[in-house]
């Protein structure tokens, strides 16, 4: 039968709903390039005349990204309406090329087929959706985080001079954001840890500045990293705590900075 | 005159109309001038056609048309809107041409010369086997034995819709391979002379004909068809043999016309000698290519001496293929359906080589022929030595295939018009190799 619109020895059908190959039979040794019945309208009948059962298998031809390099499922589970063409005179032996777009608000929808056939009904779409069996079984999940061996380890070193101190920068490389964000949270880390282990006030005068270098920064760097180690303190005790510590050293006669910190 | 070609005795010959639940009959004995009968190998139904001359006293008016309900002719007073039955019985001296019981039916009228007398009208007719053809359509899938499917496809849609169709079992032949295939909503006719092409025999070569005969639809391969028994044995000469009545010059060829002898160019293009055929596996992905030679001598039977084919040296026609792998199986585990391989290289060699000479011939009336049957022919040698020796020609004398088959009838003589088809030469057919 020719078709008013479809060129000669092209078709429009639709795929039935779990004929796939994949479902029907579940092994590789049975796959034959991811074939899928088709039932096309003129040529098969709407009723039970050829059941599902009774429909050719038809070829899914694919894009060329799924080549050798990639190998993709087609992605045809039932329903769809494809078009396509077949590859013998005799149309016997159907490819199919591409599939519709769905049109979700459609009416009535079957989840399989009645009585052997959809009647060109439309599908629901979620219907009969059964992990294919390359996709069930397989390898156990891992019980703890993958470890590079030493092996590994000494690979990744080749090629440099001397193993790179944590955190430290290599030359002529500029640090990725992730790399920046890791470093900042230590450098967070280290001094949570120092304001842990500050001590109870005794009353004594502590020289707060005894071994560091001489303050460089402008104010306006001093209180902006004022500003965030204060931020960092109350993250790390509370806010309650350190405004109780900010007045026993106001209590005490020490000064406190107007970001809060103590002034030296 | 032979008694065969003397004019035939329609001892029936009816129209029957069916009009508003009234069956109107028409007798056509002494109006018909004309009539003929068509058979084919290649056609899959009969068909005629004949011409009535009519004076205006053959049926009454249907009075919707004319209250008054005047008789006229047949053409307007019937009226002739196609699909009227025509029942017939036509003797002749051989034998008869019967279809009482198996009426042919009115494709379409024409009245090419009316005048206020009479009007001459032109009938086409077919079996009914073409209507219920029309009305096919088959959809389910069949599978198995080829020969199988064609009794299936026949009893679903011919024999199983009318009870003045009936087919011999003998006379649909079953093939070698099996085929699986769906209908794809195709007629009847169409799917069986398809599945022809495809069939193989056991031992013979590929290549099968369905058509139908007064005897009723035939699938047949062609060696069977060419091996088969002489219907009948004909000569050609220049003189009656013995009296003007004696039965003998019943098969005295008429006339006879060689329509082709060999055409080797189409035969090369059609790859009959020399082909290379690829298949192609769509689940290995595996490409075969297999050259096929007639030289290989795969052409089995043969109507005379073995075929001749010309020195080839390379292949002349390169045919294509897809193999179906489990295409309409559950899985693919049972290897090719219907593999090319097996039969269509050999099926183009064989149509090819059937059809390589054609002889169009006039007998007279023979009704007991049937397209399919084979038939001696005995051609007079032309030589300046003595007939005494033999007056058959020893290279186009021997066995011949009826491919097209006429039955004509006149009121003054009738006649059979046979074209008949062969695929080699000689008086005797060489001893078969199968």
């Amino acid at each position: 039968m020719k078709s008013a619109t479809l060129p000669d020895g092209f078709f429009l059908g639709q795929v039935p709903p779990n004929w796939t190959e994949y479902l029907q039979n579940g092994t590789w040794s049975d796959a034959h390039n991811n074939r899928v019945k088709v039932r096309i309208p003129g040529k098969h009948s709407k009723g039970p005349e050829i059941l599902d059962k009774d429909l050719p298998w038809a070829i899914v031809s694919q894009s060329t990204s799924a080549g050798n390099r990639n190998g993709t499922s087609t992605g045809l589970s039932g329903g769809e309406w494809v078009i396509g063409f077949y590859l013998d005179e005799d149309e016997q032996l159907p490819v199919i090329m591409q599939v519709l777009g769905r049109n979700e608000v459609s009416g009535a929808k079957i989840k399989a087929s009645e009585n052997g056939t959809t009647q060109f009904r439309d599908v629901s779409r979620f219907s009969g959706q059964v992990a294919q069996g390359h996709q069930m079984g397989g390898a156990p999940p891992p019980k703890k985080p993958a470890v590079p061996d030493e092996e590994d380890f000494e690979k990744a070193k080749q090629g440099l001079s001397s193993p790179p101190a944590p955190g430290e920068e290599l030359p002529g490389f500029v640090p990725t954001e992730e790399a920046a964000e890791a470093a900042a949270e230590a450098q967070a880390a280290r001094e949570a840890e120092a304001i842990e282990n500050i001590p109870e006030p005794t009353g004594e005068v502590i020289n707060l500045s005894e071994g560091r270098s001489t303050d460089t920064r402008t104010d306006a760097q001093r209180q902006a990293d004022s500003a965030a180690q204060r931020e960092r303190i109350i993250n790390k005790i509370g806010e309650e705590e350190y405004y109780r510590r900010v007045r026993a050293n106001e209590n005490r006669g020490f000064a406190t900075n107007p970001d809060g910190s103590l002034a030296r | 005159m032979a008694k065969a070609s003397a004019a035939s005795k329609y001892s029936e010959i009816t129209l029957t109309k069916d009009r508003d639940g009234e069956e109107i009959k028409v007798q056509l004995e002494g109006k018909t001038l004309e009539f003929n009968y068509y058979e084919s190998i290649m056609s899959p139904n009969i068909t005629a056609n004949m011409v009535i001359m009519d004076t205006g006293y053959s049926a009454r008016y249907n009075k919707k048309y004319d209250k008054q309900e005047r008789v006229g002719s047949i053409y307007n007073a019937l009226p002739l809107t196609g699909n009227e039955k025509l029942k017939f019985r036509i003797e002749s001296s051989l034998g008869e041409l019967d279809f009482v019981n198996r009426p042919l039916f009115v494709n379409g009228s024409t009245s090419p010369d009316q005048n206020s007398q009479r009007e001459a009208i032109l009938l086409s007719l077919f079996s009914e086997g073409a209507k219920l053809n029309s009305e096919s359509t088959a959809m389910k899938k069949y599978q198995g034995n080829i020969g199988d499917s064609v009794k299936l496809l026949i009893k679903q849609f011919l024999t199983g819709k009318s009870e003045s169709i009936k087919v011999k079992e003998e006379n649909i032949q079953n093939t070698a391979n099996p085929y699986s295939f769906a209908g794809n909503s195709k007629s009847v006719f169409e799917i069986c002379c398809n599945l022809a092409s495809k069939s193989t025999t056991e031992k013979d070569s590929a290549g099968f004909f369905f058509f139908e005969t007064k005897d009723g639809f035939q699938f047949k391969s062609i060696d069977s068809l060419i091996s088969q028994p002489i219907s009948a044995r004909y000569f050609k000469s220049e003189v009656l043999l013995g009296s003007m009545n004696t039965d003998q010059n019943d098969f005295k060829i008429l006339a006879s016309h060689m329509r082709k002898n060999q055409n080797i160019l189409n035969a090369l293009n059609a790859g009959v000698f020399f082909s290379r055929n690829i298949y192609f596996n769509p689940q290995t992905f595996e490409e075969t290519e297999i050259e096929y030679k007639f030289t290989d001598g795969k052409l089995v039977k043969s109507l005379g001496k073995s075929a001749e084919a010309p020195d080839v040296n390379a292949y002349t026609k390169t045919n294509y293929n897809i193999l179906d792998i489990g295409t309409l199986e559950p899985t693919i585990k049972g290897g090719d359906n219907n593999d090319p391989k097996d039969y269509q290289a050999q099926a183009a060699m064989r149509y090819n080589i059937l059809f390589s000479q054609l002889v169009d011939i006039q007998v007279p009336c023979n009704p007991n022929l049937r397209a399919g049957d084979t038939i001696d022919c005995y051609f007079e040698i032309i030589t300046q030595s003595k007939k005494e020796q033999g007056y058959m020609d020893p290279v186009q004398s021997g066995k011949y295939l009826i491919v097209d088959l006429c039955h004509h009838y006149e009121p003054t003589r009738s006649i059979t018009s046979l074209t008949l088809a062969r695929d080699s030469y000689g008086l005797y057919t060489e001893k078969n190799k199968s």
